[in-house]
């Protein structure tokens, strides 16, 4: 995964693009975590995001509960198909924020 | 059919995909159908990573045939597990009761068409299937 981090105002935006797995999810953890235990809000631009697993579900899990604790909050745009039926299959499309997609 | 032998270790996890994808651009599946296929055999091939030889490493046996639909097996001869008596998880459920993790063989069972599993001469063999489109 990639991931390109761009401040908007007060939001932290973070653009992932690639495959959101066992072996990369770990880099956005570190990433996001520190930023919504900070208070924080981030948008998470899924548009390149090619592939998510478990591990990188679990990840925003995390998050989930890390921005409730610290009043942050966590959004999601930009989400492809694939990758929606994947969050509808979990459980998470309502459990996470998502943007609707405006094109 | 084409198999790989490998190391049941995280860091192949690349290796294995790249194993998968070479056959699967051999196919007509779409898309879709790929993504969802890389995400079942993650899932397969990290929980055998992770829990068939603990603390030892040991190896894992992948087959990929691409016929009528895509079939795949995986065996390791670690500790016996039967992932598909795990029970699924409440995916209802408010996000201050969902629990981290307990998701991968789940997503396996819904993304896939069909996943068996049995126990013959002390391996684990796991199979999985699914169609193209």
């Amino acid at each position: 995964v990639e991931i390109l981090k761009t401040q908007e105002g007060s939001n932290i935006m973070l653009k992932l693009s690639g495959s959101l797995n066992t072996e990369t999810a770990s880099k956005l953890q570190e990433v996001l975590i520190p930023e919504l235990e900070a208070g924080n809000n981030v948008v998470l631009d899924f548009l390149e995001l090619k592939h998510i697993s478990s591990a990188g579900l679990r990840v925003l899990l995390i998050g989930e509960k890390v921005s409730k604790t610290a009043g942050s909050k966590q959004t999601f745009r930009g989400i492809l198909p694939e990758i929606m039926e994947i969050l509808q299959i979990t459980g998470f499309s309502s459990i996470l924020h998502i943007e609707q997609t405006e094109s | 059919m084409k198999e790989l032998i490998i190391d049941a270790k995280t860091e192949n996890l690349g290796k294995v995909l790249e194993f998968v994808d070479a056959e699967l651009s051999k196919s007509e599946c779409t898309a879709k159908v790929k993504t969802h296929i890389a995400i079942a055999v993650e899932e397969v091939f990290i929980n055998i990573s992770n829990y068939a030889y603990r603390p030892d490493v040991g190896g894992v046996v992948i087959r990929i045939s691409v016929c009528e639909d895509v079939r795949m097996e995986f065996e390791d001869k670690g500790k016996p597990y039967n992932p598909l008596e795990k029970e699924d998880p409440d995916v209802n459920v408010e996000m201050d009761e969902r629990e981290i993790g307990g998701l991968g063989i789940f997503m396996v069972k819904k993304i896939m068409d069909t996943v068996e599993y049995r126990n013959e001469d002390g391996k684990n063999i796991l199979i999985i299937r699914k169609t193209f489109i």
